[in-house]
């Protein structure tokens, strides 16, 4: 096919990365909006007795180290495609998943322990809103690791049919930066949560 | 172009005797349509009938027919090259008009409808700051209103399109909108000011002698509770509210009753747990009967019912929603009991509350209004008072405030012998929210709201069996309330 | 391969097996889709309008047996009485469609997306697949919302605002059972539309714009409907977090928002600690941006007409875009003052009601530089130039009570009130609304390719415009005289009996502003087939949408896209003998290149010259007969 005589004006950004910060920065809405909501209910309901501080299952602490390994993998993964590493960028991607599965095991272990502990999601007891609230934000956070090992496997995928390459990197840089993001978010919400409790 | 020509000339013939058809008809349709039908003694959209929906139909299409013939207008202006109608001049008289008409308009509204205005003459401490503060926001707001809506409307008028002159190629003028901005800033700034004093004063300016009352919302009714001879409200839990105890006062012989009262429904629904299994075969049986009697197509909703039990039966919903009620009434009784064991939360002061159905206050005596909220949000609005306040459940509110002015002087400055304050709800809340009112009455002493007081019956009347408070000043207007709250 | 030819190849190949269903029903131009957003905007807004004179019926003849009502609404009118539940729900449903349905899609939805790409020179939005979902969202979601009008315990119906308990608890009132979660539902499926378009939105504007279409050359209407997409952006999350906490105690039996209930029939609830105060705070802060978003794409459509109408300058470009972003920044934090009541912390409503003040200086500043704009101007009465007109004057009438209600001493007594109805009637309602019509007058041919009819757009702004004043300027009176909003009838307190003549005038008048909508109606469907073919550029407007042929084809520009050499509002230049100065003429070029033919010619001769042409090109010459 040859090229037409003008050409349209490249756009100085790829449109779907930029979608993507943009989704992050809405998503960080929704964080923000139920992490306040914590931090405004948590003297209200503290004054009727109604919060009880717990200590995080040790699990959430484990998902944690996980998902900062999953970052250092995920930030190989990109670079061995940069540099056209091929065979490297697949076993990156595949270690990433691996370890983003284990990350939901993990939650999933931590969950367990909370439902043990009687802190489940519908509040058994009056005191354990301050459980409803940490349940409705790990949960948020579960889908949103979700869509990243979607996106992951996705990649992968692509990258064994050889599309994943230096000059190919779109889908690749945005698996990256969005598995950078859910594993930032985690962390931050693992301090809060870990120093509001 | 002949070909142009000859269409347009084509059509406008047709057309203009549609035109004439219509003008001519529509009125003679609206005249004998007004024959037709006696006219109405005050106008009513019940007393539309077809032919008054046939005669808006046809100014519609006048007006339809009218914007077409002035299209053909317009393009025999283009062919002729002779203005008939100038629309741009005819718009912007039509605008210079509705200018006059609305600023006339809004002086009539404001020397009409004025004097219905809570404004002045506030019953209330509070209420004349809050007067003065509204006057000089009006002022403001008016002068601003007036002037830009008049030159909105006068450039309309004044620069409308005129082929000879060119528009001011005018783009930004910063010495103007510093001006701009600034003036806004600092009559704003003043207001600001004042608003936040004001605030302040109405929010936090609590008299130390100010006498407490508590002001009770439910679906769809008010309560009050006064304290008795100790001066002092007794403490309440949303835990203890039973029919007879509809405020929730502790008291240990009501919640003693409310014990024994829900150990029996627990009784009750166990039972009920117990014999599910039957229940289900119940249900079908019913259900069955209905369908080869056929009783379901002679009385659909019953079988609805029936239909919908049968379900809940047989899906399970039935038994999770007892073992639900049961778990939730033996929650209650856990909490009742722990309450009960804290002897300072039971003190006795509720005994001698007295739980009323109208608001008795005396002038120039402060008060702080109590709010609760039993099962929505209610909003406890007293626009005589200039007093609004929320009623949340969960979330006690309050209000300050003093009355200034008994109910028969605001009669005589009303010139109307049956005028009462009253408390509305102001917070959507359920159906019957607009019918949600107490009456508030303010006299000139003590002695009167002793007097009525004293015809109030406490919560535990040593001689009386505990009772709801019967309001013994039982008049029309706050009856009403009470009929759509059966509190059992 | 560059991402612009990649681009063009895409469209190639839709083009290839464009049939019915991805012209008109699943189609990712952008033109498409805005006309879809408008049309579904228009029937919801003759839904909510039609629910309006329903209630309002109820309210200017109480004791008055429509036996209409009981043919319509069967169970919810018997004896064409309304019952109180179900003008509760009309009263919900109909704010619900009016704010989102109708004025945050219906509005930023269809205008933006016209407009957007048009003016700013790009071929499509950034990601059209997201576009039409988008669309199909806010489709699926209008469905649900009309489907919950119809459920057997009736629609929601705990007011707009849907504040729990009342919405929380099913028992508490019929509408909260299944309409509320219908309405749960429909806003979720909203929402998620809502954050699709305007992610879009933003990344085009920010990325996509033509050669030298810097950010100080954009229009106006680019810049607000820029800043709405931010305020939609980083605001409807923080809503979607509140309705998640409302799902969870409504059907999973958390206690977010719930406390300390007793309830009729059931006894006392088992939740405590939860604050029903919360879900004011997560609703209002979307909620006052939600304000903006309905209003500033109005303003920006206005400056754009006005300018454009007036053949002069919009005064104060610069100043316009700050106050919008005066505004947009200032409208995330005054969402406190409508909770001046809720028992809130006294200091903290100071705090708000010192920032709610501060937001009425930029809005001045917006309405002055709308007043100088039209100061010895040269003014067209074009009707969306006389809609621009009526939204400045409702925008000041309204705008100027929202200076009693950002006041927390005066909010004490009008909260609630018939007065707050009036206020954002007028200034988000009708202003909006009529910046809305203002759009769809001044770009239907662009959408169309036909004009609407100016006569009848005259009937329609003068009646609508006179009815809107009279139905919402005595409202101010019936709130200071403390008549209190969503009630169902006001003949039961006999301080209310002097309103009822002015509630029967407010119906009256509503009815007549009904009627007049059917002329609108009339005139825009009846131009979408039969109108007289527009010219290329019929207002001889500056901006770059009218540089497109008058057929709109998939990819806006037949050829090249054009360059931007001036700011968008160069109008009776001194130097020129045009009134206009197109932003995508070059300086040099002289008067007679402006004329439309040139511009249309221009690129058939291209085409001669391109022997290989792409084939997104030859694609559209097969679908448009170009060739």
């Amino acid at each position: 096919m040859k090229a037409v005589k003008y050409k349209d004006p490249k756009p100085a950004v790829v449109p779907a990365k930029l979608n993507l910060w943009l989704f992050m920065l809405a998503s960080s809405m929704l964080f923000a909006a139920t992490v306040s909501a914590f931090i405004v209910h948590r003297p209200d309901a503290e004054g009727r007795g109604a919060w009880t501080a717990f200590d995080l299952p040790i699990f959430f602490l484990y998902s944690t180290i996980i998902v900062l390994l999953s970052s250092i993998t995920a930030f190989y993964a990109y670079k061995s495609a940069k540099n056209d590493e091929l065979s490297q960028n697949k076993t990156w991607l595949l270690v990433t998943t691996v370890l983003g599965t284990l990350f939901c095991v993990s939650q999933y272990l931590g969950w367990q322990q909370m439902v043990r502990l009687e802190l489940t999601f519908v509040n058994a007891r009056p005191e354990d809103i301050s459980a409803s609230y940490v349940w409705v934000i790990t949960m948020l956070h579960f889908i949103h690791i979700l869509g990243g090992i979607g996106l992951l496997i996705g990649t992968w995928i692509q990258a064994i049919r050889l599309n994943v390459h230096k000059k190919s990197m779109t889908l690749m840089s945005i698996t990256h930066t969005y598995w950078h993001f859910v594993g930032l978010l985690w962390i931050f919400l693992y301090l809060f949560l870990y120093f509001a409790q | 172009m002949k070909f142009n020509t000859l269409r347009v000339l084509n059509n406008s013939l047709i057309k203009k005797t549609l035109v004439l058809l219509f003008t001519v008809l529509t009125p003679l349709f609206a005249l004998a349509a007004s024959d037709v039908i006696e006219p109405p003694k005050e106008f009513s959209i019940s007393n539309f009938d077809w032919v008054s929906i046939f005669t808006v139909v046809l100014i519609l299409l006048m007006i339809l027919v009218i914007a077409r013939a002035f299209d053909i207008g317009s393009l025999t202006e283009k062919l002729t090259g002779k203005t008939i109608v100038s629309w741009n001049n005819v718009n912007a008289y039509v605008g210079i008009i509705v200018l006059i008409l609305g600023m006339i308009g809004v002086w009539y509204e404001l020397n009409y409808h004025g004097k219905y205005l809570k404004l002045g003459n506030s019953a209330s401490e509070h209420g004349s700051t809050y007067d003065s503060m509204f006057y000089w926001t009006f002022g403001f707001t008016f002068f601003v209103f007036v002037v830009t809506e008049v030159l909105l409307f006068y450039f309309m008028f004044k620069y409308r399109y005129n082929e000879n002159r060119k528009a001011l190629y005018y783009f930004h003028n910063n010495k103007l909108e510093v001006i701009w901005t600034i003036v806004p800033t600092i009559v704003l700034t003043f207001l600001v000011l004042r608003g936040f004093n004001t605030w302040s004063k109405i929010t936090t300016d609590i008299p130390k002698d100010s006498q407490e009352i508590e002001v009770f919302a439910y679906q769809f009714g008010w309560k009050a509770r006064y304290a008795g001879e100790d001066k002092e409200l007794g403490n309440t839990n949303f835990n203890f509210i039973s029919g007879t105890n509809p405020l929730g006062v502790a008291e240990d012989g009501a919640i003693k009753e409310l014990i024994v009262e829900l150990e029996g429904e627990v009784a009750k629904l166990k039972v009920k747990q117990a014999t599910a299994a039957d229940s289900i075969k119940v249900w079908k049986a019913k259900y069955d009967r209905m369908v080869s009697t056929g009783l379901n197509r002679t009385y659909p909703e019953d079988f609805k019912a029936v239909k919908d039990q049968y379900n809940d039966a047989i899906s399970g919903a039935y038994e999770r929603q007892l073992e639900k009620d049961i778990k939730r009434k033996k929650t209650a009784l856990s909490r009742i009991a722990e309450y009960r064991k804290d002897k300072d939360f039971f003190n006795g002061k509720a005994s001698d509350d007295k739980i009323t159905t109208e608001l008795v206050l005396v002038k120039n005596k402060p008060y702080v209004f109590k709010f609760r909220a039993r099962d929505v949000i209610h909003s406890a609005y007293m626009p005589d008072f200039r007093v609004q306040m929320n009623c949340v459940p969960g979330m006690p509110t309050q209000f300050a405030f003093t009355p200034t002015m008994t109910t028969e002087q605001a009669r005589e400055i009303k010139g109307n012998k049956e005028f009462d304050y009253y408390l509305y709800c102001n917070k959507i809340c359920g159906g019957a929210h607009y019918n949600m009112k107490i009456k508030v009455t303010v006299v000139e002493s003590e002695a009167e709201y002793l007097t009525w007081l004293a015809t109030q019956a406490p919560f535990v009347a040593p001689a009386l069996p505990a009772a709801p408070a019967t309001p013994s000043t039982t008049d029309s207007a706050t009856t009403t309330t009470t009929p759509t709250v059966a509190l059992k | 391969m560059s991402t612009a030819a990649l681009h063009v190849d895409h469209h190639a190949d839709h083009h290839h097996k464009e049939s019915f269903i991805s012209k008109y029903v699943f189609s990712m131009d952008h033109k498409m889709i805005s006309k879809q957003f408008l049309i579904t905007g228009i029937v919801m807004g003759m839904v909510g309008m039609i629910m309006s004179l329903l209630f309002r019926l109820q309210l200017a003849w109480p004791d008055e047996q429509f036996g209409i009502l009981e043919t319509l609404l069967g169970k919810w009118a018997v004896d064409g009485k309304l019952d109180p539940n179900f003008y509760m729900g009309l009263v919900t449903i109909h704010g619900t469609i009016m704010v989102f349905y109708v004025l945050t899609a219906g509005l930023s939805g269809t205008f933006s997306n016209l407009l957007i790409p048009l003016q700013l020179g790009a071929r499509d939005m950034a990601s059209p697949m997201m576009n039409m979902l988008s669309y199909w969202f806010f489709f699926a979601s209008s469905v649900v919302l009309l489907i919950s009008v119809g459920v057997e315990t009736g629609p929601a119906s705990g007011g707009w605002t849907v504040y729990p308990p009342l919405s929380a608890l099913e028992k508490a009132m019929p509408g909260s059972g299944l309409g509320m979660t219908l309405w749960l539902t429909a806003i979720a499926l909203f929402i998620v539309s809502s954050l699709l378009g305007g992610i879009n939105y933003i990344s085009t504007v920010l990325n996509m714009r033509t050669k030298g279409m810097s950010m100080n050359r954009m229009p106006l209407t680019i810049w607000a409907f820029f800043f709405t997409a931010i305020l939609g952006l980083l605001s409807f999350p923080v809503l979607l977090g509140a309705a998640l906490f409302l799902i969870f105690d409504r059907s999973f039996g958390t206690s977010f928002y719930l406390s300390d209930i007793y309830l009729e029939g059931v006894g006392a609830l088992e939740n405590i600690g939860g604050s029903p105060v919360l879900y004011q705070h997560l609703f209002w802060f979307l909620g006052h941006p939600e304000v903006y978003i309905i209003l500033m794409p109005a303003l920006g459509i206005t400056s754009e007409v006005i300018s454009t109408n007036a053949r002069k300058p919009i005064f104060g470009y610069t100043a316009m875009i700050i106050s919008l972003m005066g505004i947009s920044f200032l409208s995330f934090i005054v969402w406190g003052h409508h909770m001046f009541i809720t028992g809130m912390n006294p200091f903290l409503g100071s705090v708000f009601m010192i920032l709610t003040l501060i937001i009425a200086v930029p809005s001045a500043v917006k309405a002055f530089n709308y007043l100088t704009t039209l100061w010895k101007g040269n003014l067209r009465f074009n009707p969306a130039m006389l809609f621009s007109i009526g939204l400045v004057s409702f925008f000041i009438s309204g705008g100027l009570t929202g200076i009693y209600l950002g006041n927390a001493a005066l909010d004490i007594q009008l909260h609630d009130s018939y007065f707050v109805v009036a206020h954002f009637h007028l200034v988000m309602g009708s202003a909006a609304i009529f910046g809305m019509f203002a759009g769809i007058y001044h770009w239907f041919p662009k959408m169309y390719g036909r004009m609407m009819n100016k006569t009848l757009g005259y009937f329609h702004f003068w009646l609508t415009f006179i009815t809107a004043y009279l139905v919402f300027f005595p409202m101010h009176f019936m709130g200071l005289a403390g008549v209190p909003r969503r009630y169902y009838q006001f003949t039961l307190v006999k301080e209310f009996d002097v309103w009822m003549d002015v509630n029967k005038l407010i119906t009256v008048s509503a009815i007549v502003a009904g009627f007049a909508q059917l002329l609108f109606l009339w005139n825009f469907f009846y131009s979408i087939f039969k109108g007289k073919k527009s010219e290329q550029n019929p207002w001889q407007a500056n901006t770059l949408e009218w540089s497109t042929p008058v057929e709109r084809i998939h990819g806006n520009w037949p050829g090249e896209i054009p360059t931007v050499y001036r700011g968008p509002y160069e109008y009776s230049r001194p130097d020129r003998e045009e009134d206009f100065f197109p932003q995508y003429i070059p300086d040099e070029s002289a008067p007679e290149v402006l004329q439309p033919e040139e511009t249309q010619k221009a690129p058939s001769e291209k085409e001669e010259e391109t022997v290989e042409t792409s084939v997104f090109f030859a694609a559209i010459k097969r679908v448009f007969g170009l060739s």
